[in-house]
């Protein structure tokens, strides 16, 4: 192949030069015609020099192409960090491909020596076509599973120096080999030790600054819990000395009414207060008092911490849990984590609406337990896709974890299952734990 | 056809008055409807359901005592995964019931409050039911059925604008009048079942009749609520045709 074939045909060498231009530019979203124009005036040139040294050739085309994008590169950082990445990507792909397939090349053809080059042989061309394919393929099929994983800017500021440091590496040691005239099983080991040392030293740090955050935030969210747990007991002492006071005022209360006070003023003057201890004890004892039922604490202090939050912006709460849950069917933490968020988002929502109104049911059933978070909200929705993004919120990052955190949570847990929906002009997010079943 | 009545109340007494202020509705008003069931055991109701797999179409006045063991609630669960057309009325003594669970999770046509004028319930009750019957009664209605979560969601077929698959794996998003639901389903499943729809891209399937305009250079279908979708050359003349007959 061509990183070690010098000898071949000027035909396969333009090819070359074409497709890894083309990967670069549609991989790197290079829209630019200035990129493609360049590319093609410079092709003369460029075959010229690879079919003299594939080194030279590969330090040029760099410098070449940035300097073609330098400029757009100055405009958006971002755009200049992702062209860099395909470009070095691509390099290494066809790097270890390249040597790999003229291992295979060279054990099926077993050419003479000294003609291993000569491209005069049946079959050869068709293979080094075919190389390019697997080139093409893997590229685009490497590049497409990249984009599934999502790595944080942290994970690829470890990837990204290590690929630039295998790649020159290789083309290093390639270089050496071939002036010292043993390519063959040499490089191909060379290549192989340098890309097993440099994935493996990066899925560790990877896996370890993974877990480290993991750890910190599991930490920090149960600091939080427990810091509010004290709290929430308080709370809920209150809201049983109201419902005793409530208890107590109303039984009072019909005792004067059984009295029958003979004075018209003052039989309406009971009457206006039985209203008002009725309205008042009732919005204010009887709103949360299903909270009893919610008999995990962690959830309890966040459903409580999280009401009383919504509540001082003004927002009008109905609060439902029918059965007592005393176990969640899922990882604790990663439901606090979720249901954290939710609220978060609806809250946030509900409070910028009109109606300022929030709906927060938990139901527990013998298969799964379901809790319904749904709130009002102003204007249009952004698209549903959108909004897993990015999340509800378009306050920036600081607010913590986003809707595309609850997407990583949720396909870590199978029994998870989170669904949205707008009905009666509210937005519903719907998250079911499935219990498991017992055979 | 008659409209199949169940009665439950575990409170013998309340449940005779129940049955009697029933009866003596459907008699005074010639309503075309029947108390198949009157008992203080859910359980009779089972049976009978149980042994009468075909009947469909009937109210059920389930009573819920939130401090036992949430029989009634079990029982609408039950009758609602049976008959999505079932109406299930609640007769409740408590005031703090949890009404929007219920409305959820078994679509709860409405509740009657014990000793709050039940007879006046009652009536409006039934004369409401009476005049659905007399409305729809043998029309058919267009139904689009889904579950969302744990419960089985029915929207009016023709408000429905459009289901897109979602950006979550085998999930779609249907979007509608004033609605929007995210579900479980194979969009190729939901084309099969309701050939109405229209797929006019893979991850597309359209409800034409909801369609207020396309426009044909730019390649996009306008649906109400700001919502639209693009679609590929070779729809357009698909297209076309559907906006002739128009």
């Amino acid at each position: 192949m061509v990183v070690v074939s010098p000898g071949m045909g000027i035909f396969q060498e333009t090819l070359y030069y074409l497709i890894i231009s083309a990967l670069v530019g549609y991989l790197g979203h290079i829209h630019s015609r200035s990129y493609y124009i360049g590319i093609a005036l410079v092709m003369p040139v460029m075959v010229v020099i690879s079919i003299l040294d594939m080194l030279v050739f590969i330090i040029s085309f760099s410098v070449f192409f940035a300097l073609l994008r330098f400029r757009h590169w100055r405009a958006n950082v971002g755009q200049r960090n992702w062209e860099l990445f395909v470009f070095v990507l691509v390099l290494l792909i066809n790097i270890v491909v390249s040597s790999v397939w003229s291992e295979i090349e060279l054990f099926i053809f077993k050419p003479e020596f000294n003609t291993a080059y000569t491209a005069s042989m049946d079959g050869e061309w068709l293979f080094s076509l075919i190389g390019y394919g697997i080139v093409i393929l893997a590229t685009l099929g490497i590049s497409k599973w990249l984009s599934k994983i999502r790595f944080t800017q942290r994970e690829l500021n470890i990837i990204f120096p290590q690929m630039v440091y295998v790649v020159i590496m290789m083309l290093f040691v390639i270089e050496f080999l071939r002036l010292r005239r043993s390519q063959g099983v040499y490089e191909f080991l060379v290549v192989a030790f340098l890309l097993t040392q440099a994935a493996y030293s990066t899925t560790r740090a990877i896996a370890t600054l993974r877990k480290d955050k993991q750890e910190a935030e599991i930490t920090s969210v149960k600091q939080q819990l427990e810091s509010m747990s004290i709290y929430t007991k308080q709370l809920e002492q209150s809201y049983d000395q109201m419902r005793q006071f409530r208890h107590d005022f109303k039984n009072l209360l019909l005792a004067i009414d059984a009295g029958k006070p003979e004075d018209d003023k003052q039989a309406q003057y009971l009457a206006a207060l039985h209203d008002y201890s009725d309205q008042a004890l009732a919005q204010n004892v009887l709103r949360f008092s299903d909270l009893t039922r919610v008999q995990v604490p962690t959830l309890k202090t966040l459903i409580v911490t999280k009401l009383t939050l919504a509540q001082q912006q003004g927002i009008h709460i109905h609060f439902e849990c029918l059965n007592s849950i005393t176990q969640l069917a899922s990882d604790e933490i990663t439901v606090i984590r979720i249901v954290g968020i939710l609220l978060d988002n609806a809250i946030e929502a509900s409070a910028d609406s009109i109606h300022k109104q929030m709906k927060v049911l938990l139901i527990d059933s013998d298969h799964d337990q379901e809790l319904i978070i749904e709130n009002s909200y102003a204007g249009q929705l952004p698209p549903v896709a959108q909004m897993r993004k990015q999340g509800f919120s378009t306050k920036g990052e600081n607010r913590g974890f986003g809707l595309a955190n609850v997407e990583t949570l949720l396909d870590q847990h199978a029994e998870l299952a989170l669904t949205n929906y707008i009905a009666a002009e509210l937005y519903g997010a719907s998250l079911v734990l499935t219990k498991e079943v017992l055979a | 056809m008659t409209l199949p009545i169940f009665i439950c109340d575990d409170d013998e007494r309340i449940l005779n008055q129940y049955q009697r202020i029933i009866q003596n509705t459907i008699m005074i008003n010639a309503y075309d409807m029947e108390v198949l069931v009157a008992t203080t055991d859910v359980q009779d109701i089972r049976d009978y359901l149980h042994q009468h797999p075909q009947l469909t179409d009937a109210l059920f006045c389930l009573d819920i005592d939130l401090h036992s063991e949430l029989t009634g609630i079990d029982v609408a669960v039950e009758i609602r995964h049976r008959d999505l057309d079932a109406q299930i009325v609640f007769i409740t003594s408590h005031q703090e019931l949890a009404y929007e669970t219920l409305k959820r999770r078994v679509a709860a046509l409405d509740f009657i409050r014990k000793g709050d004028d039940d007879k006046a319930q009652i009536q409006s009750l039934l004369a409401e039911l009476d005049a659905n019957i007399r409305r729809d009664g043998h029309s058919e209605h267009h139904y689009f059925e889904f579950q969302v979560g744990s419960r089985e969601v029915r929207v009016d077929f023709d408000a429905i604008y459009y289901i897109e698959t979602a950006a979550r794996p085998h999930k779609v998003v249907l979007y509608g009048e004033a609605f929007m639901y995210e579900f479980y389903a194979k969009l190729s499943d939901i084309a099969d079942t309701y050939p109405d729809l229209m797929r006019v891209k893979k991850s597309y399937l359209i409800n034409p009749k909801q369609i207020l305009s396309i426009d044909f250079k730019q390649r996009v279908i306008q649906f109400p609520e700001e919502l639209s979708c693009t679609f590929p050359l070779t729809m357009s003349r698909q297209l076309r045709q559907l906006n002739l007959t128009h």
